[in-house]
């Protein structure tokens, strides 16, 4: 009899503790308040929330906050899960490693280098050596087919015209008006497609039209 | 033996990519890169064209130089074929004309439509033609101007018509042209033309 007097006393005694400890944890869970009281009251849990995964925005049906007072005791427990919600102001305080090395490495690349690398690799930035040529933007990669280079100015007969540089250095065909002037040195790969030599057929002023069309 | 046994180091060298050196009775067809004109070009003038065949050097550019170009009636012109580009190699190589297509794609003619072809210097074109002697064929009297491969020719020729002159012989004896008969006092290709060159030698 003693010993059954005992057991509910000891049981009694553990059911007030119990329900002693949870008493505080409703007052904190009251959604409303959540994202504003975050940062002084869940400081403790800032390290286990960091370690999970990132923030999930809440159910758009969050219970209504419980009127503080008595009344608060009587309110169902919300589901636990809003207490595993880790609070935004813990995470910015404690931010993820991982994003913090990514976003300096973008910072350094320049604008168009980004661009080039994101179409590169399709995956993440940092696979990527900075110092790798980039491929050429849709610009760039359609270089001129063709073109024409014009001189003009005054001519001896039978003077030469060196034009050095102003082809592109890929293997051309040479329109030029052969009634007026002729080709002294045509472009080839002795001298590496860039260079063509024009000798005029008469003295005077002359103005020379060189066609080029890329093979 | 000795002709089977050269025959297979051609066959090798052609599978092994290597040139043939100082092979002769070769032939490329190439498409001229720049133009040349004898109004204005002059000996030593430096052109350009670019390979089609064989396709063992399809692709390749051959640099020739103008040897002769006489810009009043009658015209002539020749031009040898003096380097190729293969393969980032430079070969030797001593080419001439055979005969040529302008670049509308005309066989015989240049781009001014004057018919072209090969003439031993000082022959007198126009009474050939009036003797109906356009081309001569068979065994008929030659004067000096030697031929290959059965195609007989008297005193002239027109490589329209196909004649073969070896590469050597073409050294010496310029294109020539026909305006409507008569001789003409220009000869004319644009970049586009092509030409059948004899390859005497390539090293």
């Amino acid at each position: 009899m003693r010993g059954r007097a005992i057991l509910i006393g000891a049981g009694l005694l553990l059911w007030g503790v119990c329900t002693g400890c949870s008493r505080p944890g409703t007052t904190s869970v009251r959604p409303g308040v959540m994202w504003e009281t975050g940062p002084t009251e869940t400081t403790p849990r800032a390290a286990t929330a960091a370690a999970t995964p990132l923030p999930e925005l809440l159910p758009a049906t969050l219970p209504a906050p419980a009127p503080a007072g008595r009344v608060q005791a009587r309110v169902p427990e919300p589901p636990r899960t809003y207490y595993l919600q880790p609070l935004p102001p813990a995470i910015s305080e404690q931010p993820n490693p991982v994003p913090e090395a990514v976003a300096p490495a973008r910072a350094a690349v320049p604008l168009e280098r980004t661009v080039g690398i994101t179409e590169i690799s399709g995956g993440p930035l940092t696979a990527v050596p900075l110092a790798q040529p980039l491929p050429p933007t849709a610009k760039s990669a359609a270089p001129a087919r063709s073109g024409a280079i014009f001189w003009n100015g005054e001519l001896q007969k039978n003077q030469l015209v060196i034009l050095d540089g102003r082809l592109p250095g890929v293997p051309v065909s040479i329109a030029v008006d052969t009634q007026d002037y002729a080709i002294f040195e045509a472009p080839s790969p002795s001298n590496n497609w860039n260079r063509i030599v024009i000798r005029s057929r008469f003295k005077g002023h002359a103005v020379i039209r060189i066609q080029w069309s890329a093979l | 033996m000795e002709c089977a046994l050269k025959r297979a180091i051609v066959v090798l060298m052609v599978w092994a990519g290597l040139p043939l050196a100082a092979q002769t009775g070769l032939t490329f067809r190439v498409k001229l890169l720049s133009p040349v004109d004898t109004e204005t070009s002059k000996q030593g003038d430096k052109l350009t064209a670019q390979v089609l065949e064989p396709a063992q050097y399809a692709g390749d550019i051959v640099e020739g130089k103008v040897t002769n170009a006489h810009g009043a009636a009658p015209a002539t012109l020749n031009i040898e074929f003096v380097l190729i580009h293969h393969r980032d190699r430079q070969l030797g190589m001593e080419a001439w004309i055979l005969s040529v297509v302008n670049a509308q794609g005309m066989p015989g003619v240049d781009d001014e439509n004057h018919k072209v072809g090969r003439i031993r210097s000082g022959f007198n074109i126009r009474a050939e033609i009036a003797r109906g002697t356009d081309l001569p064929r068979g065994d008929g009297p030659t004067h000096g101007i030697g031929l290959s491969r059965g195609i007989g020719l008297s005193r002239g020729t027109d490589l329209s018509h196909g004649a073969w002159l070896q590469a050597a012989e073409l050294k010496d004896i310029p294109l020539y042209a026909l305006e409507r008969g008569r001789e003409a006092s220009r000869i004319h290709f644009v970049a586009g033309s092509e030409f059948l060159l004899s390859v005497g030698r390539l090293e």
